[in-house]
This record gives C-alpha cells, structure tokens and sequence, in this order.
C-alpha cells in the first residue's frame, strides 16, 4: 500500500531552523558539583502521618501581615539550594569576635572589609548588593542532631525531616505543594536536568526542565511535529502490570507534553538585567515562570559549589558574589514585573562548614545561615551560633531549628499549617513576618 | 505477553551487560541463545567470533594515542568504545566504576583524568581491594576529593570521608573519629595538575600513630584501604550496588548475604561477584525493571541512527541529559532511580534525536520493509515485546501522510523516544 505525501520532515527542520548547535539552549551545567542529592529510600510510612502525632489543635495560622504582601492565592516560593554546604560563618561574619580570628588564622576575612549589619556581624564583603536589601538573616539554622554527610544532611533539608528517621517519601516542598494544588498543569517546578527529591508530592504535579524557555519549538505547528506529538501523546498512555516503569514514564511524558503548552505564554527575558552567569540564567527563567501565571507556585532553583574544603577563601568569596550579583537582580525583575510584593525568596544548603580552618579550607560543618528576601522583615532573626562553645566534633550548636525556618514559611508566607506538612509542631519564628 | 522470547531475552542480556543492542545484534545471536551469549560476555566459552562483545575483545590497557587526548577527546574516543560492536561486559563496567570511584575534569585537570580512567579499565573486573588501593592515591581523585596538598597537622576530611560514605562500606560503619584520623594518613600528597602525577612529601605527611576503626599504627593510605577492605560492610556495599547495575532492582537480604560471602570470600574478585550475579535467574528474570542511564540510551539510539561519535555538540547533548562522562553532579556519582524517566529527560532526549536526524537528513534511511515498516522498526531499535500502546503509536504513525523515507524516520524518532527503550 503506498501513503500520500504531503510533507516531508527537509521542510518542517527548515522551518524550524535547526542548525548544528542544540536547539535546548543546553547551558553548561556540567560544573556544578553537589546538584542534587540521593534518591530517597521507599518507605512504607504514608504522607498523611506526618502530622499525626502533633494533632493538638492550633490556632488558625496567622499569615504574615507587618509586610505589604500580596494575598495568599498569589504568594509563590523560589527556593535556592546552594549545593555543598554553604559555610555560615563567612557569609554573614562574627567581624567583632576574636575566636573568628583565631579559629581562621590563614583563610579569614579581612574583617575591617566587612559590611555591618550591627556591632558585631555583618555581610561578607562580597554581597554588598544584597546587603542593601533588606533581606531577613536567619542565624544558626541547623539540625539537633546533625550528620556531616552531604547526601544524608540534604535528604533532611529536601524531605523536611531533621531527624534523619522518617524516611519520607515526599519532600518538604512537594508536601506544600500537594496543599498549594488546584490542577494546574504544574505546581512545583525545579530549574534542573532532573527532579528534585525536594518537590516529591502526592498529588501536585511538579517537574523538572532544564531551560524551559527553549522548549517550545517542540510545539511547532507543522505537519511533521504535530504527527511526533500525536504519536507522544499516544505513547504516554503505555501501561504494562509486568513493566511499572512503563507508567512511571508515560505519566512523565503526559505531564511534559501539558506543560509544554503553558510555554507559549512565557514573557520575553529581562537580560541586560542579569549578570552572565549561570545563577543569573535560572533566575531569570524563574522570573518568567512566574510571570506567566501558568500555576506554579514554587520553584526550586539547585545551584552552587560551597563544598569549601580547600581554597576556601577565593572560592567561597567567589560563589558568594554570584549568588550576590544574580539574586540582586532577580529581586530587581520580581520588582518590574509587579511580582515583588507576591515572591518570597529562601535559600538552604545541607550544612555549614567547620568554624576552625584546615591547612586550606573547610570541612563539613553544622548550622548555617539562612537568607529570605521579599515581603519579609529584613535584619537578623535567630540567635549566631557561639564559635566558642563546639559540639563534640567541633562544630557549631544550633540555635534554629530547620524545621522552625521551614514551619514559617508554611504557616505565616502560605497559611498552610506547619503540623500538616513537617513532624512534629515545631515553633515559628515569629519575628520574620 | 512476549512476541518472540528468545529475541527479548536475548535483548534483554545485552541492554544489562552490554551498551547494545546494536541493529542486527539480536538476529545474529539467536543461535547461540541467551545463556551462550552470556558465557561469552564473561569470557567462559573459546572466541569464536560469533559473539562480537566476546570477553576476549575487552580494552583492557588505553592505547597511547588515547593517553595523550584531552578530555573531551577522550569522551568521543570512550563513548565510540561503548558504542562499537566488540563492546562488551568490560565495558559496561568500567562506566558503573566511573560512576563509583568519581572525579570531574573541571576539578582534576585532563590528564589526570584519563590516567585514572586507564586504572578503571585495569581493575573493572579485577579484586576490589587492590582497585581502591590505585583510586585512594589516584592523582585525579586526590585533585577532586582535596587530598592533594593535605596536612597532616590540619588535614582534609573530605576523601577519608567519601572513601568510606560512597566507595567502600556505607553511611553508619565507622564514626566521626575514624574519619578524622584515616585523614591524617591520607595527607601528605602532591599533584601535578598539569600531567596529574602524584608525589609524596614526607614534611606534610602525618607522621604520628593514629587509631582507626579500632586499629592502631602509623598507617599509609593502602594499609587504610586493607583496614577498610576487612570490614563486613565492604563486600555486600559493593554488591549491593552492582547487583542493581545489573539486575536492576535490590538484592533480597538473603540474596545479598549469599553473594557478600562469595565476594568476600573469593578476596573480593570483581570478576566473582559479577558472575554470581549474572548466573542467578533473577538476573533473566528482571527484565525491564530500571531506566537506561543516560549514557546507555545515548549509545544505544546512537547505535540505531548509525551516527558516529565525532562531534563535541554530543557533549553538550550529555549535558543536557544529565549524564556527560567526567561530570558527575557529585561525589555519589550519578543517582539511580526513576529520574532518568522525567518529564524533562524526555523533551531532552526529544531535542537531541532531532539534531540527529538533522544532521543525517539526507542519508538517514532504515532498511525497513515497507510492508512491515512497524515490526521492522521496533526489532531495529531492540524492542521484541513491545505494548499494545507502542504497537498503536507505531501504527498509527504507519499510516501518517509521509513519504516512505520519513514514515520510517518518524517510527524509529517515535521508539527511540518511548519509555521501552529508555527502559534497560
């Protein structure tokens, strides 16, 4: 039998305009080490027990009010997960303490160069774009019983579990996500080659995409590419008792294929804004994504090479400024946008580093720094962790819970109860909203 | 329900312990059937050219044209290792232990890379112990884990602690004192990072006695590997993690002891263990149960377009996927898992079959029958048991208004994009 032709596929690449290049703008993202952390383990306790055990009934949550912020149904989260553990201690600097000197005698500051925040911390001297902001610092955020892996301390910080014992199948943003869901195509969205652990929800549909601005040539209205996504689309309903991967798949096939849809409304770059960086890329494909309106609520942005353990000095100075020159400018996008008053900004990393240095460096620590921007209450929140009394493996004690910072954010940026989304019934950092 | 057992079977050995299948590779071993492709692959029958990834064929010393390559040349050369028909089991090895023993060339310089590489395809099937004794003072990986330049007096952790977290007995064997002190005896080491050569400096060296999971004595890194190697964590860690490489799914507890024993007491025999693994019925059994990785459905739809790998745009498509040799996001390596199935991978793998179809366009042809372009088409790409789903995607893209060049064009674009072949 002999088929019709009325097109060839020569036409639909000229149409399209492919050259030799990637037509996915596949950034360099080969240089980030610590991009994501393990899978989680299976586990046999159900989502819904989380809450469980903290079933004393609490007051309604307050959301925050002491900041102009857009209403709840608007609120949206960028999370930046500085991957390696972002060391604490030098980016917002105990500049007064003699134990920051003599703990660092090679690679410390120098503290005269440092920007106060009060008289005795202040920004390192590479965020000084930050630093005018107004952000909100929250000190000595950590884990009681920490663990210095990268891989054990991250799946802590992605499913929301401090203790390292729940073994959760979803993760801390997933779960708010799932509360957030109302059917859009996508709720959580990481800014990365593959999803987070962090985003693993129940219900909400959340996704990974490199660079999802450049997908929407796939959309191309042509012949050719309209008999690929029938034939996608047909393929994405593959189920087999035998092979459940098969819908593992297809269910992520489906949800591509929806959320390549939403594209077409992405809003044009704001480029000369942004540093040339990579950061500076993810944010503002961020900005546009929640510029679009397409549902998204949260969106996790892994970035980073904190894993100081030499040159420390250069490099953690070097990935600060980074994070300085990109996130200013993003809070500059949000604020052209009109988005400003409806994005909360939040930064974690799975540990801090060592207060005292090694020959060059620093090894994995304890409690960090936490940085939220937006509609927040600016300055520090928490108490500086003391670098004089140490753990037993000489490491800084926290003085904030992860599951306090983590609770804020649920109950006073989304009025979602804390006691629904992390164990426990961890108490709120009330100062920040 | 299977269409043609012996093919899927057959599909099915040479997806786990090979890059394949290659077009063709199927039909061509179906006289020697699963298990003799198998002995094979594992080097226990004579050569007799009819299994062309025979044991016998393994690369097991680098070329010295590949020695001097940098290393994006020297991925092209690796990745057209992997994708040659003589590739086999060794090969499919020494990606897993680049995986597990990892470094990353934006860290440990070119050099040192591929020298360390060439340690990978020396002890890929080899004994365990003498492997991590070549990678603990690998220039590269003392480059990537910040034990080059190491003090004693004020060492880094972070080597002792990977050694032990990720390469070598898990999270929760040993205590925050043991990394400490397996630091000190790691210190005292330069490297080169122009030609990754390594030297020992006796005055940054730790020279005192340490005491290590529950050892005491002045010890250098490969009395630290011994110590290590003798714990009970080692050998089912490690056998744990291969048999998910290549079955796909965890071992029973019961299966993991049986084989930690083998393993252990065959003097931890890479070589051992892989055959207790691969000799068990589950390991036929386990059909389609974990993703390709990246790599593996790179080179495989790679296999089916007939393109070479001569383009340093197909780094950048590794990239893209997740999954570019040298780059691994961490020292974990390249997670499993389903997330080699997103929703992400798939609109990546979309676009990078695009760029080479386009590259090819005015040679891509398949040599389908036209009558059974579909079946065709799904044995071309190694899919002998293909859904109903597959089979009415296929069939309906059979009868699309296109020339028979492109109906052809688009059955394959449409396999290659499938779950089942991203399934290993």
């Amino acid at each position: 039998m002999t088929r019709p032709s009325i097109n060839d596929r020569r036409h639909f690449l000229k149409t399209l305009g492919l050259g030799g290049a990637t037509a996915l703008g596949m950034a360099a993202c080969s240089t980030k080490p610590f991009d994501e952390a393990e899978p989680l383990a299976p586990t046999s306790t159900p989502t819904g027990s989380v809450g469980e055990e903290a079933a004393a009934p609490r007051a309604t949550p307050q959301p925050m009010t002491a900041v102009d912020a857009a209403p709840l149904e608007e609120r949206t989260l960028v999370v930046i997960e500085l991957n390696g553990g972002n060391d604490g201690i030098d980016t917002i600097v105990p500049y007064n303490d003699p134990a920051y000197k003599d703990l660092r005698p090679n690679i410390g500051l120098d503290t005269s160069e440092v920007i106060p925040i009060d008289g005795e911390v202040g920004w390192n001297p590479n965020m000084a774009n930050l630093a005018q902001r107004d952000l909100a610092v929250v000190q000595g955020v950590g884990m009681p019983q920490p663990d210095l892996s990268h891989f054990e301390s991250m799946v802590r910080w992605q499913t929301g579990d401090m203790t390292g014992e729940q073994f959760m199948a979803t993760g801390f943003f997933g779960r708010l996500c799932d509360q957030l869901d109302v059917g859009d195509p996508v709720t959580g969205l990481s800014i990365d080659v593959a999803p987070s652990p962090a985003l693993n929800s129940e219900k909400a549909v959340t996704l990974s995409i490199p660079d999802p601005s450049d997908g929407g040539w796939l959309m191309s209205d042509d012949d050719w590419m309209r008999q690929v996504r029938s034939g996608w689309s047909t393929l994405s309903g593959a189920r087999d008792a035998a092979r459940p991967l098969l819908e593992v798949g297809g269910t992520n096939m489906a949800e591509a294929l929806e959320f390549l849809d939403t594209l077409e409304q992405l809003p044009e770059r704001a480029d000369d804004l942004y540093p040339g960086s990579y950061l500076g890329e993810l944010l503002s494909t961020s900005a546009r994504m929640l510029a679009t309106n397409t549902g998204v609520r949260i969106i996790h942005v892994p970035w980073g090479s904190f894993d100081t353990h030499d040159e420390h000095r250069g490099s953690h100075d070097y990935q600060l400024q980074l994070l300085d020159e990109a996130l200013a400018a993003f809070l500059t996008d949000l604020d052209d946008r009109g988005l400003a008053d409806s994005t909360l900004v939040a930064t974690i990393s799975e540990f801090g580093r060592r207060p005292g240095e090694n020959a060059g460096g620093t090894d994995h620590g304890t409690a960090s720094m936490a940085l939220l921007a937006g509609p927040v209450n600016g300055g520090l929140h928490g108490l500086y962790p003391s670098l004089t009394d140490l753990d037993d493996v000489d490491n800084l004690k926290m003085t904030v819970g992860m599951d306090q910072y983590y609770a804020t954010i649920a109950e006073r940026w989304f009025g979602i109860p804390a006691t629904d989304v992390l164990p426990g019934s961890p108490e709120l950092l009330t100062s920040l909203f | 329900m299977s269409m043609d057992e012996t093919a899927a079977q057959l599909a099915h050995v040479l997806r786990r312990l090979t890059f394949g299948p290659h077009p063709g590779d199927v039909e061509r071993l179906r006289s020697a059937g699963a298990d003799g492709v198998i002995d094979a692959l594992l080097g226990r029958t004579e050569d007799d050219g009819k299994v062309r990834a025979h044991a016998d064929h393994a690369l097991l010393e680098l070329p010295d044209s590949a020695l001097r390559l940098e290393w994006d040349d020297f991925t092209l050369w690796w990745l057209e290792q992997m994708g040659a028909p003589s590739s086999g089991l060794h090969e499919k090895l020494v990606w897993f232990w680049h995986g597990h023993f990892t470094s990353t060339a934006s860290k440990s310089g070119d050099a040192a890379m591929v020298a360390q590489h060439a340690k990978l395809r020396r002890h890929a099937l080899g004994n365990f112990r003498d492997f991590a004794k070549a990678m603990v003072t690998d220039g590269a990986m003392m480059m990537y884990l910040d034990a080059a330049g190491s003090q004693g007096d004020a060492p880094n952790e972070n080597l002792a602690r990977e050694l032990m977290e990720l390469f070598t007995l898990g999270r929760g064997t040993y205590s925050e004192q043991d990394v400490r002190e397996a630091a000190k005896a790691l210190a005292g080491w330069w490297v080169d990072w122009e030609t990754g050569e390594t030297e020992y400096d006796e005055y940054i060296a730790y020279q005192g006695v340490i005491r290590f999971l529950g050892q005491r004595g002045r010890f250098t890194p490969e009395d630290i590997v011994d110590i290590i190697c003798d714990q009970p964590s080692c050998a089912p860690f490690i056998a744990a993690k291969l048999y998910r490489y290549l079955v796909g799914v965890e071992p029973s507890p019961e299966r993991l002891s049986e084989l930690a024993e083998t393993f252990a007491g065959s003097g931890l025999e890479i070589g051992v263990l892989v055959q207790a693994i691969v000799d068990d019925p589950a390991f036929l059994a386990e059909r389609n149960t974990r993703p390709r990785y990246a790599i593996e459905w790179f080179v495989a739809a790679h296999g089916v377009l007939g393109t070479s790998f001569d383009n340093k745009d197909l780094l950048w498509m590794l990239d893209g996927l997740g999954q570019r040799p040298g780059y691994p996001p961490n020292p974990a390596g390249w997670p499993e898992g389903d997330r080699w199935l997103s929703a992400s991978a798939s609109l990546v793998k979309a676009n990078v079959l695009f760029n080479a179809f386009f590259k090819d366009e005015d040679d891509a042809t398949f040599p389908f029958d036209e009558e059974d372009a579909v079946t065709d088409a799904l044995a071309y790409c190694g899919l002998y048991e293909p859904s109903d789903t597959m089979l009415k995607a296929l069939d309906e893209a059979y009868w699309s208004p296109f020339d028979a060049d492109d109906v052809n064009l688009l059955l394959v674009q449409l396999a290659l994009t499938s779950t089942e072949f991203s399934l290993a």
